[in-house]
């Protein structure tokens, strides 16, 4: 198997950066060139009360679900799982809030097509999810639990704290290192990562991707029917406008 | 008290494939005929028009067209010793429901077993020894031949307008085809899907390593237009890459919708319902005959419908619940390994290479659900398995079936999992891979089955299914056998890099894998090895038939579809000309 190209070791290099800062060496001044260069400045100087959100407008209506600090969270959180750069949009404006807050107040967030009866086990992980909680309640219970665990132990609101402060807590959610008053970190995060995907490579239809900026960042041409050309390409790129089903 | 319906002759149970082609080949005798349906009513125009066919949200992160849990799920536990816990949400496979079920959301991936699939046991104790079969496994014959099915594959192929090109033509062995299958008797109706650029490097290696590449037999339609022998016209393929997990826009992929049920809904002696859950079936006191089914409908009420035959054409699970809760048959004991209801429950055993090509365009979101480049020298016993320990194979295929960014999207080990170095992976490697999968048989053994859980309920109250499941070490070593195999062809195209993707062992409810689940009311020769005869004829009633995948004995390395439509079509016949005019056992 050979070296991946150089591109991915940039990517590698990140990441070694990252386990560095987690390591407990954390300096804002070392990841100053890798992420938070281009990143619109976060909120994190701002101490007063939930401040006003970044990113595209959630519509006339407002945040169905979402309440402003989870706003104020969430876009802390999404801001450092995809953030802005020359590489292509950030999560944040991309729309990934207004995806979310459109999905929990949906059917997906009221776990409608999931088995949601008792018993309730724990279970070997062959047998897959087993958690009491629909994703509205698990996302309200969780970002305050993580609220006050920052409160509690930094004096400082997530939104509140250093880009590295920040990525090592992500770590340790995404590890399963904390509990959430009952929610392991590790299954909020999954639930998390996942829906901040769907709402930035999904139709700008839910609320994300806007523009369709993520799909051209990576050359997707959405909801075109007709790609029969496109197959015969010996290896280039085929030329097409991305189509949307929303606007 | 339940409602009751006017006596029918037929009732059916499930719209999928199977259901509707029973409604298809029976409703021309003019018999009254319903089907039930317990999802909703669904056409290719408005339920899946462009562009909203194309919505990866929510046909495939919200899964609209697969089986709503909060209604019904199954139990699962890796060995009887555990405590088995519900399915709560979709992973490992992913039933249908709704009007043409899973048959609606498939690939359309058209294969035939081969004919040593279908005697299994006998020809490998013939060719390896009675000792070379792990005892743990439960394998059996089918107690037919791929002979005797040869002609319904070949009715089921062009009823689908199947695009492909032959391998053995009546027993000539045919250049550019597979040429391991079994005979059949003219070529495929339809001309092979056009290859994208990976699947035709894949071609190529495989090639040079001395392999026999063909294209995958798809029911994905690759002329401009084809109307089947009903007079039913299919479209052309416009490779908009949204197949499995979708419903086809373009009438392109052969579903239910476009082949068999707009014939069977000419006949005014065919009545569909939809949103009929059927929750048993009703026999005779003394358990010798059905009566009819029972049903709860839309406004959740009971209903009795009586019918002189019934066809349970359900999924693989329903099926077995079905039987299960209705006391029809003896339910299989995994310590005694007495009774055959529930009983060589099967899946599939797959693994996925991703070859990584720096500067290449694969253009892999132009696909198709079938688009594929396949090696088939280690299915099945199409090689010398007498070196290696264990028996049956699997296909190894190149496909690129739509790329779709929230679920397809593979990036290279060591991409981080979030942050700007996942961006930049994305953006550096998506569309640069494509996948080879090495599609693998599962054999049935003696622990694994399926029966009724003593805890968890649906929402009608009755018991759900429990399954018990785990991979056998013949099931294990033939998957590393296999990925060996692919890494070999996946090296000798010369990628970046390349990542091996394998599912969970123990295996786990969680990762897809694929939809295949079989076995549970297996057929075969006689009523002490088998549920129900070759004609899927229950042994225990004989005016109930049980079709679908929950008939194979165990699973062979391929895509289940045609195999089950064949049976139920060779059923049909048998029905008509025998069954019907003298009720009563066919065998």
């Amino acid at each position: 198997m050979s070296e991946p190209i150089d591109e991915l070791k940039g990517a590698e290099t990140i990441t070694s950066r990252r386990k560095f800062l987690l390591a407990g060496a954390a300096s804002a001044l070392a990841l100053e060139g890798a992420a938070a260069q281009t990143a619109p400045a976060p909120q994190q100087d701002k101490p007063s009360g939930p401040s006003v959100q970044r990113g595209p407008s959630p519509g006339p209506q407002g945040y169905r679900f979402l309440n402003n600090a989870e706003v104020e969270t969430l876009t802390a959180i999404v801001d450092r799982l995809i953030p802005a750069d020359d590489v292509g949009p950030g999560g944040v404006e991309a729309g990934v809030l207004v995806f979310i807050d459109r999905e929990l107040s949906g059917q997906f967030g009221s776990a409608a097509r999931w088995y949601m009866s008792g018993p309730w086990a724990q279970g070997t992980p062959s047998q897959g999810w087993q958690l009491a909680l629909t994703p509205r309640q698990m996302y309200r219970t969780s970002l305050l639990a993580l609220e006050r665990l920052c409160i509690g132990e930094e004096g400082k609101r997530f939104a509140q704290l250093s880009a590295a402060q920040q990525d090592g807590l992500l770590h340790q959610l995404e590890d399963g290192k904390m509990d959430l008053d009952g929610v392991s970190s590790a299954d909020f995060f999954q639930t998390l990562w996942q829906n901040v995907v769907e709402g930035y490579l999904g139709d700008p239809l839910y609320g994300g991707n806007r523009n369709m900026e993520a799909w051209r960042m990576i050359h997707f041409p959405g909801a075109n029917p007709v790609l029969t050309a496109a197959v015969d390409l010996n290896g280039t790129l085929f030329q097409i406008e991305p189509v949307a089903i929303g606007k | 008290m339940a409602r009751v319906m006017p006596d029918v002759d037929v009732v059916i149970v499930g719209m999928g494939w199977t259901g509707a082609i029973m409604a298809r080949e029976l409703a021309d005798t003019g018999l009254r005929i319903v089907g039930l349906e317990r999802g909703a009513y669904r056409d290719t125009i408005p339920d899946f028009s462009a562009p909203n066919a194309f919505d990866e949200i929510r046909w495939n992160s919200r899964g609209e067209m697969f089986q709503d849990l909060s209604r019904e799920t199954v139990t699962f536990r890796n060995n009887p010793s555990q405590t088995a816990l519900p399915m709560r949400r979709l992973g490992a496979f992913l039933p249908g429901e709704g009007l043409g079920g899973a048959g609606l959301h498939w690939n359309g991936q058209h294969w035939r077993f081969l004919p040593t699939d279908f005697v299994l046991r006998s020809h490998n104790e013939q060719r390896y020894g009675r000792n070379f079969i792990d005892p743990d496994l439960t394998i059996q014959d089918w107690g037919l031949t791929y002979d005797e099915l040869e002609p319904f594959y070949d009715k089921f192929e062009y009823v689908c307008g199947t695009s492909g090109k032959a391998g053995n033509l009546k027993g000539r062995i045919q250049a550019g085809g597979n040429p391991f299958e079994g005979p059949r008797q003219r070529d495929y109706p339809t001309p092979a899907l056009k290859q994208g650029y990976g699947p035709r490097l894949f071609a190529e290696a495989a090639e040079k390593l001395g392999h026999r590449p063909f294209p995958q037999p798809a029911s994905n339609m690759s002329q401009a237009s084809y109307t089947n022998p009903d007079g039913v016209q299919l479209g052309p393929c416009t490779y908009c890459g949204f197949c499995e997990r979708y419903g086809c826009y373009n009438w392109s992929k052969a579903s239910p919708l476009n082949t068999v049920l707009p014939v069977a809904l000419k006949n005014s002696n065919f009545e569909l319902r939809c949103e009929s859950h059927v929750t048993r079936v009703e026999l005779t006191p003394d358990k010798k005959m059905a009566r009819g089914v029972t049903y709860i409908d839309i406004a959740g009420r009971e209903t009795f419908q009586p019918a002189d035959l019934v066809l349970l054409c359900a999924f693989q699970l329903h099926n077995v619940r079905l039987l299960l809760v209705s006391g029809i048959g003896t339910p299989y004991d995994p310590g005694t390994g007495r009774g055959q209801i529930g009983r060589n429950f099967a899946y599939q055993t797959v693994a996925n290479a991703y070859p990584f090509f720096a500067g290449k365009r694969m253009n892999a979101y132009a696909g198709a659900g079938a688009m594929g480049m396949t090696v088939d020298d280690y299915n099945g016993d199409n090689f010398d398995h007498g070196p290696h320990g264990f028996i049956a194979g699997g296909y190894i295929l190149a496909t690129t079936t739509g790329e779709r960014p929230i679920q397809q999207t593979t990036l290279p080990t060591g991409t981080p999992s979030w942050g700007p170095g996942w961006k930049q992976s994305l953006r550096d490697w998506y569309d640069r891979s494509f996948t080879i999968q090495a599609h693998g048989a599962n054999m049935a053994r003696r622990q694994n089955h399926v029966d009724l859980d003593p805890t968890y309920r649906d929402a009608f109250g009755m018991p759900l299914a429990r399954l018990t499941f785990d991979f056998a070490g013949n099931d294990l070593k033939m998957r590393s056998f296999l990925v060996a195999r692919v890494n070999e062809i996946a090296r000798a195209m010369n990628p970046s890099s390349i990542k091996v993707s394998l599912p969970p062992v123990p295996f786990s409810i969680v990762p897809y894998q694929t939809t295949h689940i079989t076995g549970g009311a297996i057929m075969g020769a006689s009523p002490g090895d088998s549920a129900v005869n070759t004609y899927l004829q229950s042994w225990d009633v004989p005016n109930l038939f049980v079709h679908g995948a929950s008939a194979f004995p165990q699973n062979a390395g391929y895509n289940p579809t045609n195999t089950l439509a064949a049976l139920s079509y060779r059923s049909a016949e048998a029905l008509k000309s025998r069954y019907l005019p003298h009720p009563g056992q066919l065998l």
